[in-house]
């Protein structure tokens, strides 16, 4: 298996902060099962991570993302 | 003065004219005491995550507005009377500058999910740049986040626990310097 060296994709794109309400952005950097993935899955610096973990946590609260996402 | 954004998501049984009603009574007890509202923007009606209590849609609207943090909790006591009010947020406004388009649109192509609301970034704001880091003292925002809601597990999250990965992650990576 390739061990790409990961690069911050919100700072290859130059995001300077990431919001809250683009949920799909959001939904890149959670699990299919809606956990917010680590650093070392996605390659995110840390203050992108910081910035990816509070926005997720707000999106979820105002159900624009799921705090689980459930299988039937 | 300091500029918070406030997510609102109403019962979606609430007609337009009722809506902009509440908004219209929100909207004027902030702005009786020197504050101002800059922006009021309508997501319409989407479906929620999950259901809130038995709301499975919500009509959201994003408002962007300027006060005093002290008149904050007598706005939020007037929030938290309406019971059509499903669930609100304030945050300090991040000064919420849209994304390029370029990752806009390529984001989006990656993640297609089906149904999308009407475009949700380009806030109407006027003059994103120059406040973006106008907020130094970030702590007005927990003061309305955790209390604002029951959700046990809100705020709580640590966020480690995925797939267990095979490697261990051993290479430092020294990721702050590049570019
Ligand atoms: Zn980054």
């Amino acid at each position: 298996m390739a061990m790409l060296k990961k690069v911050c994709k919100l700072c290859e794109r130059s995001i300077r902060q990431v919001n809250y309400k683009d949920e799909h952005l959001l939904s890149r950097f959670v699990t299919d099962r809606g956990k917010i993935l680590p650093r070392r899955a996605t390659g995110s610096c840390a203050r992108h991570q910081r910035q990816i973990a509070t926005a997720i946590k707000r999106a979820r609260y105002l159900a624009l993302l799921p705090y689980i996402r459930d299988y039937q | 003065m300091h500029e918070y954004e406030i997510v609102y998501i109403f019962r979606s049984s609430l007609t337009s004219e009722e809506i902009d009603g509440k908004l219209e009574r929100f909207h004027a007890l902030l702005t009786e005491q020197t504050g101002q509202i800059s922006a009021v923007e309508h997501w319409g009606k989407r479906q929620l995550a999950y259901p809130i209590g038995k709301e499975r849609n919500g009509h959201y609207v994003v408002a962007q507005f300027e006060v005093e943090p002290a008149s904050l909790p007598e706005f939020e006591r007037l929030l938290k009377l309406d019971e059509d009010l499903l669930r609100y947020l304030i945050v300090l406004s991040e000064g919420e500058l849209p994304l390029p388009p370029s990752m806009r649109t390529d984001m989006r192509t990656e993640t297609a999910r089906g149904e999308r609301p009407p475009e949700s970034g380009p806030d109407g704001g006027g003059e994103p740049e120059a406040e973006v880091k106008s907020e130094p003292e970030t702590e007005s925002e927990p003061e309305t986040e955790p209390e604002a809601e029951t959700e046990p597990e809100a705020e709580s999250e640590p966020e480690p626990e995925t797939e267990p990965e095979p490697e261990p992650e051993t290479e430092p990576e020294p990721e702050e310097e590049k570019d």
